[in-house]
């Protein structure tokens, strides 16, 4: 216990140091596509969220969820550990009313039921005693309020560690923080369900989040591929420029991947509200568990439907955005790097005619890049073949793996003979 | 297995001619011998000849010279032959069409494998062989090399020959070369994401871009040269478009990218010229495109009823000089034009985002969908019609060039021989007298006080005063315009800067007359003054009106530093940057001295004996915080002396060190312990 009482101080004094203030700071105006995607969908969230007027926000931060509240005309409250932090808040207050004040995230000076709204982002996955902090958070809720926070996922993790065929013990420990700096809490959506129950208070809403935003977050799903590493940050810097872009990215993850479960997300915005309810936490897990076994067959109309989704209107609505080129091989990356994993989308289920063609067409070309690699790069490394194509210990096929590729792709794979944009009957749609 | 004459050590390099400068300095600075995979030019074979170092040339052979080899080669191709008809199942292709790859040609590529392995043995069993340097590691010469020398565990650099602006995509995502040495840090991007460990990466700058600064010495001439020689009309702009190609290495490539790019950049230039706009349109092609790119710009300008675009071919550099704008698809030409301070536009395909895009939009580099002709003339327009656009598109490329080439000074090649020849553990330099140093008395270092020797008496050169702080520059966030270099030895840093922003004013202050003068050559203003006594107004400076103020290691050598900062603050801008960097005295190694009763004043490092103030991290935070400035960052430089320690999660951790235990530590104590000196942000608080 000494040993946790130590991680709380530590994370609780690690704001108080200038340089994490300045860096705060900076996150709120990054203009990096991944920070910049994650702030919005995570402002945009707490927005829709919140309550009734009276707010707080615990571990104010730089006030990046309460400040355009506060100028909206919410009445703000913030707290911090940090004096630095309320300081440059104030500064970046400017005018605006917001009440600011030090305080500690577990153990906050109001009375019982004072704010319509507590809510907390990127707060409590620093801290590994997040029931306390919750029952003070309730606490200081008003009955029928509400309590937002965002959480990372176990969920996640072990869905990973099943899909590599290990199992829930592999997704618990392998990927458990390593060292105090790096420590962040995760949890699965069924302990917070619990907690509810045991609480009084009502799951509102789980807001999976974090697929697309590249090193803002992580997905495990996704590592070491295409929307991944720095390739896909640069990708994603254009949404600084392509609003468009910008749109479409936050509209797949706020309304597609957001709809579904904390398995697909590293990420998740909790919402509860200051009532009992077991009933409805009952049939929120019934649909949460419905959801789960829809997605092990993949993401179709039906899947969507189970997730509350009306996909009649989700399809037009996805293809509106498809008319700006950008739009449309953004989401053919986003599909090859999926193919590769679970929740395939049935494409037929979402998209218009010529972008199904288009799209199952580059599908093919990535499974074909897929498959030659592990071709060349494999068959001459296999026993039966290895002593006769190795010479004095160098392996003598290798070096002749990139002009074999060439000769494969540009002649029996016929990669080249059609062109990458599938014709769309006479003239192409433009955005 | 002794040997009566031992022989200088070998460097193969499979380098290509662009590089061979940097195997120039190998056998000049660094003692290596060489052999090469060509035959070498006439200013390294000089340059060997003088050093009396010796040249071997591997063969270009490909025919196998011993008989058994060839048995060898042929049972290669018959298990290749096995392998495909055992293929897991592609449906895509049939295996008659497989089997078409080992058709004739194999056994001559496995042959000429076999060749350059066998000589390579050869050499090895002769000489020593020290390392390895090659350009790429894909192509089947520099592979075979480099994986014959991973099994000879020889270490292999790979030069690259690129930015690694794009990904590493199907085959060629793997990495076998034990050192790679990039242009910059954007250069390390593509092999961290294929998992290559960071440590394992140099960043140098690019060695056959050194030539650059003496090519833009001469840019009006070659400007000239281009205007006559393609009969250009004077005075009007020049838009270059760079034509790309498909490499064929993967089935997301576009195979139409050549055509559709090129399509895109006439398209905007039709618009301008209907639009009435004068501009001069070149494009400059590649030689993988000379079977059929005259051809095909011909018929696309007919197509596009586009007159006057002029076709040609050529070295990069010469069309630059001539350029205004430069136009082209995810290149490297982007990073040469940013070189060359000409400003670049990219133009968007699908494959741009399928194969992951070379820019990022904080490059400074504006991208127009292909299919959008009008923004292409619209952006064009804007980098040639004398308006603030040109301006500021180019000084965005400015600020982010170091980000991709480390700094255009022309040392490139210097940087990376030396980064080479440091992990060989170099045999030394050939021109003698290395042993100055050694045979220099020891001389007690409070000496230094009451009699400093200058540098040349130290046993050193010039370069004592030459080193540029990389890391304080790098701290730069926004453009200056007066930088105050406070100890400013021979002006190595402003050099530095100058390179990367041009019109930045540099002042030194300097108390070592030496350096002083080195520095007045390369700063436009240096003060021979003791900074304590100095009054900023006497020397005309202004309230508010210096931008940054570097501080490299100087604060800990004054009798009042805090004084100097308190003086300093009303000089400063509003938004001035204060960068300094401070030695640390509570560092590991040091404080285990002190536990063995040491506090060993040297002449330089921690405990140079001209230092007067000491501190520790909660003595920088309080120098700067008392005297009015708030740190916005705060580096360090790291002690290799006190090894990595990881504190685990739950607990603060205990270690011993120089055979002191640290008990309790904390991650950040840890971090303060390791470090060697502080690196200090600073900004006055208004």
């Amino acid at each position: 216990m000494s040993s946790e009482r130590e991680l709380i101080s530590w994370k609780t004094d690690a704001w108080k140091d200038r340089s994490m203030v300045a860096n705060y700071a900076q996150r709120m105006i990054d203009s990096s596509g991944a920070i910049m995607m994650k702030n919005r969908i995570e402002v945009a969230a707490f927005a829709r969220y919140a309550r009734g007027q009276r707010i707080l926000d615990v571990g104010v931060g730089t006030g990046r969820a309460s400040l355009p509240l506060a100028r909206a005309g919410y009445e703000v409250t913030g707290v911090d550990s940090s004096e630095a932090m309320l300081q440059k808040t104030r500064e970046l207050a400017g005018s605006i009313p917001i009440t600011l004040l030090q305080g500690d995230v577990a153990k906050l000076s109001f009375p019982d039921d004072s704010f319509d709204t507590v809510m907390a982002l990127n707060t409590i996955g620093h801290f590994p005693h997040w029931q306390p902090i919750l029952k003070e958070w309730k606490r200081v809720c008003k009955p029928g309020g509400r309590i937002v926070f965002d959480m990372f996922s176990m969920d996640h993790d072990i869905a990973y560690a099943r899909a590599i065929g290990k199992d829930e013990r592999h997704g618990i420990t392998e990927f458990a923080p390593k060292d105090a700096s790096g420590f962040y809490l995760r949890l699965k959506v069924e302990e917070l369900v619990a907690f509810a129950d045991a609480s009084g208070l009502r799951v509102a809403e789980i807001q999976p989040y974090s697929v697309l935003i590249g090193s803002a977050g992580f997905n495990r799903f996704f590592e070491g591929g295409p929307l991944a590493g720095k390739s896909w940050d640069r990708l994603l810097s254009w949404i600084g420029a392509d609003e468009e872009l910008f749109d479409f990215l936050c509209f797949l993850e706020e309304e597609l991947f957001g709809r579904l479960t904390t398995r697909v997300a590293c990420r998740y915005v909790v919402v509860f509200d200051n009532t009992p309810d077991m009933a409805a936490n009952k049939q929120w897990r019934t649909r949460n568990a419905d959801l789960n076994a829809k997605l092990e067959e993949g993401l179709s109309a039906q899947t969507l439907a189970t997730a509350g989704v009306d996909a009649a209107a989700f399809r037009p609505r996805l293809n509106g955005f498809l008319n700006h080129a950008p739009n449309r091989y953004a989401l053919y990356r986003i599909l090859c790097a999926n193919a590769k994993w679970n929740w395939p989308l049935a494409l037929d289920d979402f998209l218009d005619a010529p972008w199904i063609s288009e799209a199952t067409a580059i599908l093919q070309r990535a499974h074909l890049d897929a498959a030659l690699t592990d071709f060349l790069m494999n068959f001459h490394r296999q026993e039966q073949f290895r002593d006769a194509l190795t010479f004095k210990g160098v392996p003598l096929f290798a070096p002749w793996e990139y002009e074999s590729m060439i000769a494969l792709l540009d002649g029996p794979a016929r990669a080249f003979d059609t062109p990458l944009e599938a014709p769309v009957g006479g003239a192409r749609v433009r955005g | 297995m002794e040997r009566a004459f031992v022989a200088r050590p070998i460097i193969v390099s499979l380098l290509w001619p662009k590089n061979e400068h940097l195997l120039a300095m190998l056998v000049q600075t660094y003692g290596y011998d060489l052999a090469t995979g060509h035959q070498v030019g006439a200013g390294l074979q000089a340059v060997a000849t003088a050093a009396n170092a010796r040249i071997f040339t591997l063969s270009n052979q490909s025919t196998p010279q011993h008989q058994p080899e060839g048995t060898q080669s042929d049972a290669a191709v018959g298990s290749v032959q096995s392998a495909i008809e055992q293929r897991p199942a592609l449906s895509t292709f049939d295996t008659v069409g497989m089997a078409a790859l080992l058709d004739g040609p194999m056994q001559e590529r496995l042959q000429a494998s076999i060749a350059l392995i066998d000589q390579l043995e050869t050499l090895s069993h002769n000489e020593s062989i020290a390392g390895l340097l090659v350009n790429e590691t894909d192509l089947p010469a520099a592979k075979t090399a480099a994986l014959w020398a991973r099994n000879k565990k020889i270490p292999t650099f790979l030069v690259s020959h690129g930015s690694n602006i794009g990904e590493a995509y199907t085959v060629t995502r793997q990495m076998i070369a034990d050192y790679l040495l990039v242009f910059g840090e954007r250069g390390t991007e593509p092999y961290l994401d294929m998992g290559v460990a960071r440590e394992s990466i140099i960043v140098t700058g690019n060695p056959a871009w050194d030539g650059y600064p003496q090519i833009l010495a001469s840019r009006n001439q070659y400007r000239e040269a281009v205007i006559s020689q393609l009969g250009l009309p004077p005075g009007v702009p020049i838009v270059v478009f760079a034509t790309t190609w498909n490499a064929k290495l993967t089935a997301l490539q576009d195979q139409n990218i050549f055509e559709k790019t090129l399509r895109a950049f006439l398209g905007g230039c039709k618009v301008l010229r209907d639009r009435g706009v004068n501009i001069s349109a070149i494009v400059k092609d590649r030689p993988s495109n000379a079977a059929f790119g005259k051809e095909t710009v011909q018929r696309v300008c007919t197509e596009l009823g586009i007159q006057d675009v002029r076709y040609a071919d050529g070295d990069m550099p010469v069309f630059l000089c001539a350029a205004d704008v430069l136009v082209g698809y995810d290149s490297n030409v982007f990073v040469e034009a940013m070189v060359a301070g000409v400003p670049a536009v990219g133009i968007w395909s699908p494959s741009t985002w399928l194969i992951g895009p070379a820019l990022d939009r904080r490059d400074g580099i504006p991208m127009v969908q292909e299919e959008n002709a009008g923004g292409l003339a619209d952006v064009i327009a804007s980098l040639t019609d004398g308006g603030p656009a040109r301006t500021a598109v180019l000084d965005a490329q400015q600020r982010r060039l170091p980000h991709f080439h480390l700094a255009a000074d022309g040392r490139s090649g210097e940087r990376a021989a030396s980064e080479i020849a440091r992990r060989l553990g170099s045999p030394g330099a050939r021109s003698t007298d290395s042993n100055v140093l050694a045979a220099t008395p020891a001389r007690p270092a409070w000496n230094e006080l009451t009699n400093p020797r200058s540098v040349a008496e130290k046993g050193g050169t010039q370069e004592y005063y030459d080193h540029p702080r990389h890391e304080l520059i790098a701290l730069l966030d926004h453009l200056p315009r007066l930088v105050l270099d406070i100890g400013c030895a021979g002006g190595a840093t402003a050099l530095e800067l100058k390179k990367i922003h041009p019109n930045v004013m540099t002042h030194g202050i300097e108390l070592s007359e030496e350096a002083a003068a080195l520095a007045s050559k390369r700063m436009d203003r240096v003060l021979l003054e003791n900074v304590e006594q100095m009054d900023f107004t006497a020397f005309g400076y202004l309230p508010e009106s210096i931008d940054v103020v570097f501080l490299p290691d100087v604060l800990e050598h004054l009798y009042n530093p805090w004084q100097l900062l308190v003086k300093l603050k009303p000089y400063l801008s509003k938004d001035a940057q204060v960068l300094a960097s401070i030695p640390n005295v509570r560092n590991a190694w040091l404080v285990t001295q002190l536990i063995s009763g040491k506090w060993d004043y040297v002449e330089e490092g921690l405990l140079d004996v001209t230092h007067i103030r000491f501190f520790t991290l909660k003595g920088v935070i309080e120098l700067f915080s008392q005297t009015g400035y708030s740190i916005e960052r705060l580096g360090q430089n790291i002690d290799g002396r006190m090894p990595e320690v990881n504190c685990p999660p739950d607990s603060k951790i205990s270690f011993d060190m120089g055979g002191a235990t640290f008990k309790e530590m904390s991650a950040q104590d840890i971090w303060e312990l390791r470090t060697f000196q502080f690196l200090v942000d600073a900004k006055p608080v208004r």
